[in-house]
């Protein structure tokens, strides 16, 4: 390629020559052995004429630092100059003039590297003693000296929102301060980063420095590479490598931060597109190199030599060819830039510091500073916010081209469960079913240990590995390992394991005893390396780097391959079902270093054959997703950075699956005020199950901890209050219900732990909520909202119950309103029911033949429970008259209450018990999945009265309200299941329950006494029961049931 | 309600960790189970690694099968018994609160369970050092004794069992005394008052052993 480098001119005395561009890229200024400093004009037509030469300094220079306004160098003897860069005479324009404006340190030992703060008015000096020296601008004072390095400091960089400074030693370790603070403090130390170069030898005084974007940070390192150090999270996130021969001993970044030069003690000039990790251009010199620029407003390089010359490379990228111009053309708008000059007046300091005071006139140096720091997100808190609020309209329209699309190499994949390495050792996968670890052993292999949390259904097992497997996905069935190339890990053990003819490994273990030799094992073709693997019950798919989906049986058959875009972040399955997140094509990051990561999702089956749903996958602002995986029951999940959790709910529908958040973590342990974080693990219908991580560290510990569970909390507003959290109870209930009825019905099943009447169950359960929010909202006079909850409720005999608590509690208006629309809602409804229990009998009776058409069962029904012939007769002659039936029971019921009285206990039994059984009954023939009723005798299932045995049938009493049957029932069956739940109830609601029910405020409050009682000793209320059902006092017998609730 | 001679007398350790054993605690099951139906109340169903409360004594029993891992309850780690040291170390402190029954669970679970438990012999030495504090500040607490009333907040079984022949007897004999000494009308009162802090400390660890 014909390179334009030009002729050297020899600017200095042979040595160490230091270089520096003016920020408008009007001027270059070098430095050299010959003490004197040398100002060029850097555009082709004027680079021959005369350089001004400045001649201040008694020794060496050895750095330089140019800013809008003034030229600060350094030299050997530790000696600091400033000089004044201004217009020569108004009537030439183009005509420099520099003078001297004094000292600006001096310091014993040599100046090694200057770096000037954006708002100018703070300089960071580097010297050979162990200290920097921070200096205001403003009246040359020190302002501070920071004190960290073990040996001489050899260089300083400030990033471009002077928010950080960078600094590195000659021991090479590499400081990151904070600046924002009025005293600054390390907050990053990366010992042995940078190469160690000896003290003193000027050639191999290598520097750091900041992209002008702010986002990272090039470092060069001991294998004559250059490390991208990423903001904030201080982490190696590239590596440019494979040109240099010798020590890197300067780099720069193009304005735009999309290219960096590098000048090399080999003799090279190379230019890396960061993006793509790559070197594009290189230059030989026939001497070793000093330093090199990049004209921050040109396609134009600069670079010294140690025989004191200095070249300049036009047109180094060659734009024509495709390649992005080294620089922005800002577009000079006349009146944005009149205004912002009309600020800087205006606010003339706080401007200053501003980015937004910076004009953005073409000719001005400030421009080049004026784009680095437009963005948003990082430096916003760093300005003073009346600016930014002043800046207006104007500031977003120039702030949106900042954001530029990354490339689609650098999709960063991971494995839901898995940890970097930890000393020795490293979580691969982290299950509800196990985890899997690796242990470095040496060189050939590693050791793989499997343990399983259910020790009943599998062996702990442990293997050696030779292949050095990275990643893991763990099943009830099986364990899915891959190895992947080390380009695509960080993992150093790779490096030196695998060589150029690397291939990839992906290796199943089948846990099935029955098959004997259920392990398989692939080749993947070369170049063609795992990204992310997942595992199920059903088989195991492979995203690999050529973006193919690869599926396979558990038993090892390929069963389905197809590309997906190249862009798969991860991916987890459960049963039938896979989850692929991919990086969406809208992800963008801010110049600050910030990432603003956009994801779309996949849900498909495992046999490739189907789609369920597919569209983007939100994540909170600028944060990214850490953990994928599935429910317990089904839900797809999704937990981001931010620690807020989604589920992907009616994925089974198509077009209506939607992301809901159901926890916001961080909050909750902003609420606890603990500093902790939560590491995923997995998740259920009530509980987000994670690792809890104390104080700074955020991942899990060996030996493997205690898994915590924290409560699901759907992030409604006011959940400070009873309301808030009872609707969001609500909102968690509806959720799970739909979710099981829709994955029941998506995979033909019934619904979860006993078909129809756990439907019947939890759909009670929900109307319950229903019912406390309702009281609620007549107790605080909210009669419309109590309107809007009835509208919500779905059983009849719940919406009764509604009806009562308005009567109870004295709103006439809104029970009236209620009766008349009970009368429209469940009178169309019982029709559509019959309709629908016929369609569903049928379907029932075509999938499972051997089981009678519910319409003869009922009679039996009816009859085992001692019901009066006439209603049996009634439900069997007619669906629609079982509303009416209902009706004229609650009549009844209703009369009972109001008089007080306590009818003889087998009648109440026989009622209360016919009543549930007709809710029950109802529906589960609403439901879709249909199931015969059985006789109270085998008890579970299906359970009307909540009897379970003999001995607990005194408990119907309480049915006389609906409150306490509903109590009754998800007590008795899904108390022990959660436990927590059961815990949950406080006495307090059960109170206010019973009492808007009905019942005599006399033994409500005797009730209360009992369960206060009850938690400190546990054993009386049984004993008294017994005693009271000998003696058969139904009163104190509730007593003792709802000190059991609680 | 009547004192059995258990109550005046003070029981032995394995009876205080036989009722000990009713207490509840949390574990992490190593099998999958449905849940057992037992006479106190159900519990499980045992789905590893959930957690779940079950009976101290179950959770022995499948620890030893090597069915479950034992979660330490907060109050037993380290970190938390070494501030509760802290704080009953210092002068003039009330006694810290603790399970009513901390010394038997304690030794339970360090007896059977050692291996769940992180640094259990700094919780060996700990407990040591917390049972002795307690133990001087009960006996110093038995001075304040009165012929009306002895107060002393969050004292664990194990420890009334400790004092307990010792006050009862002293107890009666200053309530005999008091009463010889006056006759008066306000003596009277005193005794209503005594009686019913008696009855008291009865519903306190009595009531419980009802057979």
């Amino acid at each position: 390629m014909t390179q334009t480098v030009t002729a050297p001119r020899y600017a200095h005395a042979e040595g160490y020559t230091a270089l520096a561009f003016a920020k408008s890229g009007q001027f270059v200024c070098t430095g050299g052995s010959d003490s004197l400093v040398r100002v060029f004009y850097a555009s082709k037509s004027e680079r021959d004429q005369e350089a001004i030469t400045l001649e201040q300094h008694s020794d060496n220079i050895l750095s330089l630092a140019v800013s809008r306004g003034k030229v600060i160098s350094g030299d050997e003897e530790g000696v600091v100059f400033g000089f004044d860069v201004g217009q020569s005479s108004a009537s030439e324009p183009d005509g420099l003039s520099v003078q001297p404006s004094g000292t600006v340190l001096r310091s014993t030992l040599p100046a090694r590297d200057i770096s000037i703060s954006s708002n100018e008015r703070q300089v960071a000096i580097a010297t050979d003693d162990e200290s920097i020296r921070i200096v205001s601008l403003l009246d040359m004072a020190m302002l501070h000296t920071l004190i960290g390095h073990r040996g001489s400091v050899n260089s300083v960089s400030y990033s471009p929102d002077s928010t950080y400074l960078a600094s590195s030693g000659c021991d090479g370790t590499v400081r990151i301060w904070d600046m924002r603070e009025g005293d600054p403090a390390c907050v990053q130390i990366m010992p042995k980063i940078a190469y160690v170069c000896e003290p003193g030898n000027s050639m191999e005084q290598y520097k750091v420095r900041w992209s002008p974007d702010g986002r990272t940070l090039a470092i060069p390192c001991a294998d004559h590479s250059i490390k991208l150090i990423e903001r904030n999270n201080w982490g190696v996130s590239a590596l440019l490598a494979g040109r240099h021969t010798n020590t890197v001993c300067h780099m720069a970044w193009s304005s735009n931060s999309k290219y960096l030069a590098s000048a090399s003690i080999d003799c090279q000039v190379v230019v890396w597109d960061v993006a793509a990790r790559k070197a594009i251009l290189s230059h030989a010199n026939p001497n070793a190199l000093c330093q090199v620029e990049w004209n921050p407003q040109g396609n134009m390089l600069a670079f010294s030599d140690c025989t004191g010359a200095m070249y300049i490379w036009d047109d180094v990228i060659a734009v024509e060819q495709g390649h992005a111009a080294p620089f922005e053309r800002a577009l000079a708008d006349a009146s944005t830039s009149v205004k912002d000059k009309l600020m800087s007046d205006l606010f003339d300091d706080a401007a200053a510091a501003a980015p937004n005071g910076a004009s953005e006139d073409g000719m001005d140096e400030d421009e080049d500073e004026g784009d680095l720091l437009d963005d948003g997100d990082a430096t916003a808190d760093a300005m003073d916010d009346f600016v930014v609020d002043d800046d207006g309209a104007g500031y977003a329209e120039r702030q949106a081209p900042r954001w530029t699309a990354v490339a689609a190499s650098e999709v960063q994949c991971f494995q839901s469960g898995s940890t970097p390495w930890i000393g020795s050792r490293r979580y691969l996968a982290f299950t509800m079913v196990g985890s899997v670890v690796s242990i470095a052993q040496d060189e050939s292999h590693n050791t793989i240990e499997i343990e399983f949390y259910d020790k009943s259904a599998h062996r702990d097992f442990h293997f050696s590995d030779s292949f050095k497997f990275s990643m893991a996905a763990l099943s009830e069935s099986g364990c899915l390992f891959a190895t992947t190339s080390r380009e695509l890990t960080n993992d150093q053990s790779l490096r030196g394991a695998a060589d150029g003819d690397e291939v990839s490994v992906v290796s199943y273990k089948g846990f099935a005893s029955w098959s004997a030799n259920s392990d398989w094992t692939f080749k993947f073709p070369p170049k063609e390396n795992p990204r992310c693997i997942a595992t199920s019950s059903h088989g195991a798919a492979v995203v690999t780097s050529l973006g193919n989906l690869r599926l396979f049986t558990c038993g090892g058959a390929q069963r389905h391959i197809e590309t997906l875009p190249n862009r798969v972040v991860t991916c987890v399955a459960r049963d039938d079902l896979l989850l692929i997140i991919l990086e969406a094509l809208g992800t963008i990051r801010s110049s600050g270093g910030m990432k603003q990561l956009e994801y779309e999702y996949v849900l498909m089956s495992m046999d490739g054959q189907s789609r369920l749903a597919a569209g983007s996958c939100p994540v909170t602002p600028s944060s990214e997703i850490v953990w994928t995986g599935f429910s317990e029951e089904g839900h797809p999940a999704v937990c981001d950075s931010k620690g807020m959790l989604r589920v992907l709910h009616k994925y089974w529908a198509p077009s209506h699956a939607s992301w809901i958040p159901v926890l916001d973590s961080r909050k909750l342990s902003r609420d606890r005020g603990k500093r902790e974080g939560f590491w995923p693990v997995a998740i259920s219908a009530t509980q987000f199950i994670v690792v809890t991580c104390q104080g700074k560290s955020k991942y899990p510990p060996f030996p493997k901890p205690i898994l915590d569970e924290l409560d699901v909390d759907v992030p409604l507003l006011n959940a400070d209050t009873q309301v808030g959290q009872q609707e969001a109870k609500y909102f968690a209930s509806r959720l799970f219900i739909e979710q099981q009825r829709g994955e029941a019905e998506r995979t033909g099943s019934e619904y979860p732990g006993g078909g129809a009447s756990m439907l019947a169950r939890d759909e009670l359960g929900q109307d319950k909520l229903l019912l406390r929010l309702i009281q609620l909202a007549c107790k605080s006079d909210k009669t419309q909202r109590a309107m809007d909850l009835a509208m919500m409720i779905g059983l009849e005999k719940s919406f009764d119950a509604a009806v009562k608590i308005a009567v109870f509690l004295k709103q006439s208006s809104l029970a009236e309103r209620l009766m008349r629309l009970r009368e429209t809602k469940f009178a169309s409804e019982v029709e559509d029911e019959s309709d629908n229990s016929d369609d569903t009998h049928s379907e029932v009776v075509a999938r499972q033949g051997d089981i009678p058409p519910p319409k003869s069962r009922r009679p039996a029904v009816a009859a085992t429970y001692g019901r009066e012939r006439r209603v049996a007769d009634a439900a069997d002659g007619d669906d629609v008259d079982s509303g009416n039936d209902c009706d004229s029971d609650l009549g009844v019921e209703a009369l009972e209450l109001g008089k007080c009285t306590r009818p003889p206990l087998p009648e109440v039994l026989m009622r209360s018990g016919a009543n549930t059984g007709r809710a029950f009954a109802d529906s589960a023939s609403r439901s879709l999945v249909s199931r015969p009723a059985q006789p109270p005798t085998t008890s579970k299932p299906f359970n009307p009265f909540g009897v379970a045995t003999p001995s607990k049938s005194m408990e119907i009493k309480r049915s006389d309200s609906f409150f306490n049957a509903a109590d009754m029932h998800s007590d008795e069956s899904v108390g022990p299941s959660t436990p927590s739940k059961r815990q949950q109830p406080s006495s307090d609601d059960d109170d206010s329950i019973t009492a808007a029910a009905g019942m005599p405020r006399k033994q409500a409050k005797k009730a209360t006494t009992t369960t206060s009682n009850d938690s400190k000793d546990r054993v009386q209320p049984k004993l008294t029961a017994f005693a009271f059902k000998k003696g058969g006092k139904p009163t104190n017998d509730m007593d003792c049931d709802l000190a059991d609730d609680s | 309600m009547a004192i059995t001679t258990r109550q005046t007398e003070g029981f032995t350790m394995p009876e205080l960790e036989y009722l000990a054993q009713n207490e509840a605690i949390t574990i992490v099951p190593l099998h999958r189970m449905d849940r057992i139906e037992l006479v106190r109340g159900t519990v499980g169903p045992f789905r590893p690694p959930q957690k779940t409360e079950v009976p101290l004594w179950l959770a022995i029993m499948l620890k030893r099968t090597n069915r479950c891992r034992i979660v330490a309850p907060k109050w037993l780690q380290y970190e938390h018994l070494r501030d509760l040291n802290k704080r009953e170390e210092q002068p003039d402190a009330m006694f810290t609160r603790l399970p009513t029954y901390y010394l038997e669970i304690a030794h339970m679970l360090l007896t059977f369970a050692e291996d769940d438990l992180v640094e259990s012999q700094g919780i060996r030495r700990l407990l040591q050092d917390l049972r002795e504090v307690r133990q001087s500040k009960t006996m110093e607490g038995l001075r304040m004794l009165n012929s009306l009333q002895l107060q002393m907040d969050n004292l664990s079984m194990a420890e009334i069992n400790e004092i307990r022949p010792l006050f009862g007897h002293s107890f009666d004999m200053l309530r005999q005394l008091d009463g010889l000494a006056q006759a008066t009308e306000t003596e009277q009162q005193q005794s209503q008052f005594a009686d019913q802090s008696y009855a008291e400390m009865d519903d306190a660890f009595g009531s419980r052993y009802v057979h």
